[in-house]
């Protein structure tokens, strides 16, 4: 199930729509309908904020079997921007030294079993891949 | 939909979706906290950490002056998020 959301905050419930939409079909609970809107709102604010100057659209696109979810996030015509290496965050720091930069995708790490990075001609492909329980 | 009230004086209540899109709403409404508040969480179904962000910057500002926020009623997606980015460890949550 793919779509395609304008480059914007705004997009965001219009995400949850298709999430939950997604979620619907695959009779997934609503553990896993925070976990989608979770990652995937990390990753789509980081393409907002870091990747401006792309102005296209970003694609969503969802699927899976009973084993797994995956994730595939697509951000056109944009610069080299790898979110996978980013330094883990010391969460035990004290809170004066604590930051809130590069949470997202410390917490993006927690949620998801596999998080990938590509680059392909000038797009900029994440893959994330959840497993689900049997 | 996002809302932050204040329903009385030091007790701030969340409802709805607190995501990236809601950071200048939210932070109208935390900037303003000067005293020790408790923030009830029991609406809110979701946060990311642009939410988170907004929670830590009022914690770090009202510490200063010896004063915090307290959490409650979170539910349990919101609860994991909170000890997974180790603010379980900043915030009394109860």
């Amino acid at each position: 199930m793919e779509k395609k959301f304008r480059k914007d905050f705004s997009s965001l419930e219009s995400i949850d729509e298709f999430v939950r939409s997604f979620a619907a079909g695959h009779a997934l609970d609503e553990n896993m309908v925070f976990t989608l809107n979770f990652v995937i709102e990390e990753i789509f604010t980081n393409m907002v904020k870091y990747q401006p100057s792309g102005r296209n659209d970003v694609s969503i696109d969802i699927s899976g079997d009973t084993r797994a979810l995956r994730i595939r996030m697509t951000d056109y015509g944009v610069d080299y921007f790898d979110p996978t290496t980013a330094p883990p965050v010391d969460t035990g720091k004290p809170i004066t030294e604590r930051k809130p930069g590069g949470l997202g995708v410390h917490l993006v790490r927690k949620y998801v079993d596999e998080f990938r990075y590509e680059y392909l001609g000038s797009d900029s492909v994440i893959t994330m891949v959840k497993k689900l329980k049997a | 939909m996002f809302n932050a009230t204040v329903p009385e004086e030091g007790r701030i209540r969340l409802s709805g979706r607190f995501d990236a899109a809601q950071v200048e709403k939210a932070r109208a409404v935390f900037d303003q906290i000067k005293d020790s508040t408790t923030v009830d969480f029991a609406e809110l179904d979701y946060i990311s950490s642009a939410g988170l962000g907004i929670l830590l910057m009022t914690q770090r500002r009202l510490r200063e002056s010896g004063k915090s926020l307290k959490l409650i009623n979170m539910n349990k997606h919101i609860g994991d998020v909170f000890q997974y980015a180790g603010f379980d460890r900043i915030f009394e949550i109860t």
